[in-house]
């Protein structure tokens, strides 16, 4: 074993809990889907998948026993999406904050609105915060 | 000096002083490559992102077409296929190479069953009218938002299949080769770091799972 | 060191297969020599083109969709094929290795394979240009590119994807390189400038570029089977697309800078004879740079219905990705400070890059700010901004850097006369060409457009006359490489009497670099005090 002279490879029980765990996860997800939390579902779905993807991680693909630096390039990756996912979310969510025109807090008009809503109004119209 | 060529396959690269050496520098390579495509699924991730928050309705219209059956179903096929890979790892680290030449088949086979699923859903969505090109019709709900599901849920589960024919090839090597005795319990290399790229594609169906299957279930 | 008889990286095999099948990556560097050069060549002869119709106010020489595909295909070669690749795959490829006392990059197939892809993308690139080019601007801006544009935008897009997975592949193997492979002795904070910078590119290259990939990926199944994604009629929003693009191409214009500034850093030393001021500093400052570029990309969505809170926040981060490049300069310059300065080519391109690498940074302080870029958005501001830093800063760092490591790479001494003229005409005629540009786009000259007001004229004219002089400028370094390999005196081991690891092997370096590998006991840039500048 090129990477561990010795032997820590002991059992395979370690393997045949985090399989029974994913597995079960994946049945509390299907079943709390049906539930009705509201806004909650889906933090909870998410919340679930990443325990599993964890698990996956340091249980399946050996994380925990890897050399740190492999351990912060995952994270620096995760952040690094968070980032991407996140900071434009935020154009998205924010775009009609002060706007006249009336709107909620997200964007409920489609592009498609857009086009349909825009195309009837003159050129001061369309160019009016 | 050998090693100066592409034909050389030896397990010691002939530019690495040591196997840690060699075992340390492929891991970091794999982990690498693993972060690149968790950045290329992000993209279309964050494309689901904010288009299921512009369509929640239409989003819920769609993902309640999906089989949750066949979608639970091929989700436990892929988390066992995980658990038979990393067995395999195990068993050619201590050395076993017959039981890991079976747990590679296993890993294969499970690779299959779930491809198999995955192309029974794909006819339907065919004979359905649901592929979201020229033909596109969803019965059921109006609007602009279910053809970007279904554009999002074919792209997202399109490349994740793609990468699940490609590790299928590579493990089918990895299984003749291993049947051939190239692996060691010293140098397993292939196997150790095709097991990362198995296990990251487990990974992006745990979250394809309940983001395509699972939304709006309860209503 | 007198040319010995042993064999050298060059001589070590001289059939095509031992170079197209090498795995040598001192050999794979001179594949990409060739490549790149050869799209340079082909990018700068668009820009020509370009510049040419832009003599006359009107449209007069092209149409306007043939010069949209002149500007075009300008930007997808120089930026994909020249600019990502440049300095990385050519110079790191060839002397990171050996500056970190090792016999070859981590991956050396991989590296063969990277090379293989750039090629790859290069024809499709090709095959676009045969079929009658693409139009869309090289951003690819949806839903033009994706429905409407009729030119051959699928097979551009293939090309910069898979010459993406190109850049992808050799930024992975450098951080695993700098991590796994140093010489005993070579910690962290005694590796050269130059490796701290391809690191944070690395970086750059490995987080970014799948982005993009995706991003074209979805572009074209939106074109070719009209999925949803971008395109209003189908329920898109363009400005995702945007987004999703500018996620990775922000970054990449750091991939572009982030070399040369190690390159930089390397001839300051080396032509002041001092280790840099703040070696720690400048080396943070690559790593700050690399992580701080991830959040501004906002600031090329500025007028296109982007939030105008998002764009507060973006242009904040903006300004603040702005300060580790000033902390490079300040140390840079602080460097030279007592230093036994001489001027050879290399520190010509240097002192050249300090000149208009400040500028273009300085103008992009403008572009930050919300309310200028209302003003100077889509105008030829931005393209003189950018090609102030792209051709002023990448290109210098890279010219200087050939000139430094050529007599390593080939064996022979370049001619100097002709290097320094060279160097300064570049400067001149770069001057000429852009910073009109700068003018003419803050009085409201619009970028992309084949015929303009007629009070731009003169600009453009100063501009057209420079891109002239530019031109032949830049034949004048390749004439000049080519020139030293028949009559160029044969080059010692270490012509600059610099530090650094690849001036102790011979030049040309062995295919192995190194017979024994070094053990690192200095610091780097360990140059003996001078006591005639009062140190001690």
């Amino acid at each position: 074993m090129s990477h561990d002279s010795s032997a820590h490879h002991g059992g395979i029980g370690i393997y045949l809990i985090i399989f029974s765990a994913l597995l079960v996860l994946t049945a509390v997800t299907v079943f709390a889907a049906f539930v009705d939390f509201g806004s909650f579902n889906t933090v909870i779905a998410m919340t679930i998948a990443i325990i599993k993807a964890v698990l996956v991680m340091l249980f399946f693909m050996h994380l925990k026993e890897s050399p740190g630096i492999t351990k912060l390039f995952v994270a620096g990756a995760f952040v690094c999406l968070a980032v991407m996912i996140g900071m434009t979310m935020n154009d998205f969510a924010t775009r009609t904050w002060g706007s006249k025109v009336e709107a909620d807090s997200w964007i409920k008009r489609t592009p498609h609105q857009y086009i349909e809503t825009t195309q009837s109004k003159t050129p001061s119209q369309k160019y009016h915060a | 000096m050998s090693g100066h060529d592409l034909k050389t396959a030896s397990p010691l690269q002939h530019h690495f002083a040591n196997f840690k050496q060699q075992y340390e520098a492929v891991s970091l390579a794999m982990w690498s490559f693993l972060i690149t495509e968790i950045l290329f699924f992000g993209g279309v991730f964050l494309a689901y992102a904010i288009y299921r928050e512009m369509y929640t309705q239409a989003f819920a219209a769609g993902s309640h077409h999906l089989s949750i059956f066949l979608g639970c179903l091929n989700t436990a096929v892929l988390i066992s296929s995980s658990f038979t890979m990393v067995l395999a790892v195990h068993s050619a680290r201590i050395g076993k190479k017959n039981l890991t030449s079976l747990y590679l088949f296993l890993t294969l086979l499970l690779g299959c069953v779930f491809l198999g699923v995955k192309a029974i859903e794909y006819h339907d969505k065919f004979i359905n009218h649901l592929v979201p090109n020229d033909t596109f019709h969803f019965h059921g709900f109006e609007g602009p938002g279910i053809r970007i599901f279904y554009s999002l849920y074919f792209t997202l589960t399109g490349l994740h299949a793609l990468h699940m024919v490609i590790g299928a090839v590579i493990l089918v090597i990895i299984l003749i080769q291993n049947m051939r005795g190239h692996y060691t319990s010293e140098y397993n290399n292939p196997i150790d770091m095709f097991g990362l790229y198995w296990h990251f594609v487990d990974i992006v169906w745990i979250f394809l799972f309940p983001l395509l299957y699972l939304i709006g279930r309860h209503a | 060191m007198a040319e010995s008889t042993e064999k050298n990286y060059l001589t070590n095999g001289h059939t095509i297969k031992s170079w197209l099948l090498t795995v040598d990556h001192k050999r794979i560097a001179l594949l990409y020599l060739g490549a790149v050069t050869a799209f340079f060549v082909i990018g700068g002869i668009f820009a020509i083109l370009l510049r040419l119709e832009l003599l006359t106010p009107k449209g007069d020489l092209f149409s306007a969709d043939i010069y949209n595909r002149i500007f075009t295909l300008h930007g997808v070669i120089m930026v994909f094929f020249f600019m990502i690749p440049g300095i990385p795959a050519i110079i790191g490829n060839f002397i990171l290795p050996i500056m970190i006392g090792a016999k070859d990059l981590a991956l050396p197939r991989i590296n063969l394979l990277s090379w293989y892809l750039y090629i790859i993308g290069g024809l499709f690139a090709v095959a676009c240009l045969i079929m009658g080019g693409v139009d869309t601007g090289w951003t690819f801006y949806t839903p033009y590119s994706s429905t409407y544009s009729n030119s051959a935008v699928i097979l551009a897009a293939m090309g910069a994807f898979i010459a993406g997975f190109s850049s992808i592949l050799t930024g992975l193997n450098f951080i695993v390189t700098i991590h796994k492979m140093r010489a005993p002795g070579m910690t962290w904070f005694r590796l050269p400038l130059f490796v701290w910078a391809h690191y944070a590119t690395s970086i750059i290259l490995l987080l970014g570029t799948p982005v993009i990939a995706v991003t074209l990926l979805l572009m074209v199944l939106e074109r070719a089977f009209h999925f949803g994604f971008f395109d209003p009629r189908l329920g898109g929003d363009p400005v995702l697309f945007q987004h999703l693009f500018w996620f990775y191409s922000h970054p990449a214009v750091y991939i572009m800078i982030l070399p040369s500034m190690g390159i930089i850093s390397e001839l300051v030393a080396a032509f002041t004879k001092k280790r840099p001021f703040g070696y720690e500093f400048i080396a943070g400052s690559s790593l700050a740079i690399a992580l701080l570029g991830f959040f501004v990309w906002g600031h090329h969505l500025f007028v296109s219905s982007q939030s105008m809170y998002a764009g507060i926040v973006f242009s904040i981060l903006t300004f603040l990705v702005g300060i580790p490049s000033a902390v490079k300069v300040f140390n840079w310059t602080a460097t030279f400070y007592k230093g036994s300065i001489t001027f050879e080519t290399p520190m010509i391109y240097v002192l050249g890059f300090f000149g208009l690498f400040m500028v273009g940074g300085l103008t992009g302080l403008f572009l930050a700010t919300l309310a200028i870029d209302v003003h100077v958005h889509d105008t030829y501001f931005v393209v003189a901004h950018f090609h102030y830093i792209m051709v002023g800063g990448t290109v210098m760092g890279y010219l200087g850097g050939m000139h430094y490591w050529w007599p390593k790479m080939s064996g022979k001494m370049y001619n100097e006369a002709l290097g320094r003229i060279a160097a300064v005409m570049i400067f001149v005629g770069f001057n000429l060409t852009f910073f009109p540009q700068f003018i003419a786009g803050y009085l409201g000259m619009p970028r992309r457009y084949h015929s303009y007001a007629e009070e731009f004229q003169i600009f453009n004219i100063l501009s057209t006359a420079g891109a002239f002089v530019l031109g032949i400028s830049f034949l004048l370094p390749i004439v000049n490489m080519l020139w030293s390999l028949k009559y160029g005196k044969d080059a010692p081991a270490n012509p600059w009497g610099a530090k650094g690891l690849e001036w102790t092997i011979p030049s040309p370096p062995p295919t192995h670099n190194f017979d024994i590998t070094p053990t690192v006991t200095e610091e780097a840039y360990a140059y003996a005090p001078n006591p005639s500048k009062g140190d001690h």
